[in-house]
């Protein structure tokens, strides 16, 4: 029976994750989330009608010793972890030329240095196993008001392309997967959120923005055996978006 | 904790990780500056602010709950006028002593 942790898995992208791990046949799920225990108590209902046993675990990823804390909670619940998504993501919604330097921090602690501690915590863990971390376009295109998040996000997928690169000898494969704008909670968090939200619709050519399910798919297929030759790349699903 | 010693001590140190998230002198953050139109702090500057008192003190600050406990139905005036750094203080003081009290 396999087990995995999914960092940000309470909600959104990451919740949805939760879910088509369980319908994959992960027997055991830990689901990290920073503080909404309603929503992690909801994930974890519906992945156990699923069939796995879930346990919802807090932490605080921007701090190390909130990631060495979970990472003894892990060990208490499983001695291995075949499978880490990290999905868990926090930052500033605002022009890179008005962010503060613990905007900057606090956005590279979240979604990038949490990523590469939890996989360095992993790794006595994960004899063989698969890494998915998600991104976003973001990381490769220049977005209004995305500047620190879409920073964090360009680390994220060069640590994927070298964590790849040092881990596939292991047994060990490193991907990820970049969405367009996905209809989730952190919408909200944009300037002026509905009139982006169209724009993006019609930016689309598959005529709408994406679900956490169009997501979380693909990163079912990247855990899957059917994606044993990828390592190191990042998928872009976004609607074809990116197209234009 | 004796009170008045936790109510310094939490001053001391809500102060200092104000000024270090928000790149303020210590001198400017007086209990009654407001957090948003004295020190300019933004909704991302909280959360920050929140994490890094919750990781000094090994504590949760519910951050909903806290800003519904300055009052129901506020304008964006009255919560500005409210948000202080003293009502952190006064927040976030009953916290670590609680939290000092099961160490």
């Amino acid at each position: 029976m396999s087990a995995a942790l999914v960092t940000g898995g309470s909600r959104g992208i990451g919740r949805a994750v939760c879910r088509k791990l369980a319908q994959a046949g992960v027997g055991v799920l830990v689901i990290n989330y920073l503080e909404n225990h309603e929503a992690a108590a909801a994930a974890q209902r519906e992945v156990e009608a699923l069939g796995a046993v879930a346990h919802p675990v807090a932490a605080n990823l921007a701090h190390p010793a909130e990631i060495d804390r979970l990472f003894a909670r892990v060990s208490e619940i499983t001695p291995r972890i075949d499978v880490l998504v990290h999905a868990a993501a926090l930052g500033a919604f605002k022009p890179l030329s008005d962010l503060k330097a613990n905007q900057w921090d606090l956005s590279m602690a979240v979604n990038a240095r949490s990523f590469l501690l939890c996989v360095q915590r992993c790794l006595p863990r994960m004899p063989e196993g698969v890494v998915v971390a998600l991104s976003s376009l973001g990381g490769r295109r220049a977005l209004p008001n995305y500047g620190a998040i879409g920073a964090s996000k360009a680390a994220l997928e060069a640590m994927i392309r070298q964590l790849a690169l040092e881990l596939a000898p292991r047994g060990i494969r490193v991907n990820g997967v970049a969405g367009g704008l996905v209809e989730t909670d952190s919408i909200a968090k944009f300037p002026d959120a509905p009139r982006l939200v169209q724009r993006a619709i019609e930016a689309t050519p598959a005529g709408r923005i994406g679900t956490p399910d169009d997501i979380a798919d693909v990163v079912a297929f990247l855990i899957s055996p059917a994606a044993r030759w990828i390592h190191g790349q990042v998928l872009v699903a976004d609607g074809g978006s990116s197209l234009m | 904790m004796n009170p008045t010693l936790a109510a310094d001590l939490v001053r001391e140190v809500v102060t200092r990780h104000i000024s270090e998230a928000l790149l303020v002198p210590i001198p400017q953050i007086t209990p009654a500056a407001r957090l948003f139109s004295d020190l300019k702090a933004e909704s991302i500057d909280i959360v920050d602010i929140r994490f890094r008192i919750e990781e000094e003190w090994k504590i949760k600050i519910d951050q909903q709950a806290m800003l519904e406990s300055l009052g129901a139905n506020l304008s964006a005036e009255q919560l500005d006028a409210r948000f202080t750094v003293g009502f952190i203080i006064e927040y976030v003081t009953p916290l670590v002593t609680a939290a000092r009290g099961r160490a």
